[in-house]
């Protein structure tokens, strides 16, 4: 499975280079990604607009992936394809994770935390 | 419109033995048959192939426990106005010999009621226009119809 892991400086960027996150993959995606999602930091982005085809099993992957990153870190998605952005939208996963159009949009609203310079 | 449908009548059946990759391969490629007359909808292939790949493998999870190398035959009907895909299995029944309650109940707060399966039906449900089960001669078969838009 083709899995990039790309540390921005504050976000780290999990790229699929897949064209499908389904039963076949999903096991792998699962602890290949766990295991990139051991940083630091505290936000992570997957980008996954390399992927045209997504069932259920794909969506449980990242579902759990989120679960074992925990309540202090942060799992966002960029580049949905639109088959994969409906999946999401059934399955209503569309209200869990925040989606971004692409990789540049995403790391923009995450800009690298600037020194506070006190008052 | 029901006696052109009848003229225009394609039945094929494929058969594969158990497997997440013949399962998946076997979707893909029932959704690029059904799909690849002209006017064919892309949609309609892309919701055909998402539920025979969520059908497929909860019959090689759960009718066949996760085994390799046991039947599952699916049966398509390819029809003016409707695909219908009948997949059949000699695996355990469903549950209560009945197709699952489809509920996704969770609280988007509440990080550890996040369903990580059983969202395969929700989709289904979703997307085909009917959708049946039942018990023949000791197999499994499950039909799914869309009608064609």
């Amino acid at each position: 499975m083709r899995l990039n892991t790309e540390d921005t400086g504050n976000v780290v960027v999990i790229t699929l280079g897949e064209p499908k996150l389904d039963a076949t993959l999903s096991h792998e995606f699962k602890e290949l990604a766990t295991a990139a999602a051991r940083s630091d930091r505290n936000i992570y982005l997957l980008d996954v607009s390399s992927v045209t085809f997504m069932d259920s099993s794909g969506i449980g992957a990242i579902v759990g992936v989120m679960k074992v990153l925990g309540r202090n870190n942060r799992l966002e998605l960029c580049g949905l394809t639109p088959a994969v952005r409906k999946v999401f939208r059934l399955t209503r996963m569309d209200k869990i994770f925040k989606l971004h159009e692409t990789r540049e949009v995403a790391l923009a609203s995450h800009p690298a935390p600037v020194q506070a310079t006190g008052t | 419109m029901n006696h052109v449908d009848a003229l225009t009548h394609e039945h094929l059946r494929y058969s594969i033995l158990s497997s997440f990759t013949n399962a998946a391969n076997l979707a893909e490629k029932i959704s690029h048959v059904c799909t690849a007359r002209p006017g064919a909808n892309p949609e309609d292939a892309e919701s055909l192939r998402l539920c025979l790949a969520e059908a497929l493998t909860n019959i090689v999870e759960h009718a066949y426990g996760g085994m390799e190398g046991k039947p599952i035959h699916a049966d398509v009907h390819i029809r003016t106005n409707s695909f219908e895909v009948e997949l059949i299995d000699e695996g355990k029944a469903m549950p209560g010999g009945k197709l699952p309650e489809v509920s996704v109940d969770f609280d988007a707060d509440d990080f550890e009621s996040l369903p990580e399966n059983g969202l395969g039906w929700l989709l289904i449900r979703s997307e085909m226009d009917d959708v049946g089960y039942e018990r023949r001669d000791s197999c499994n078969v499950l039909r799914l119809q869309k009608r064609l838009s």
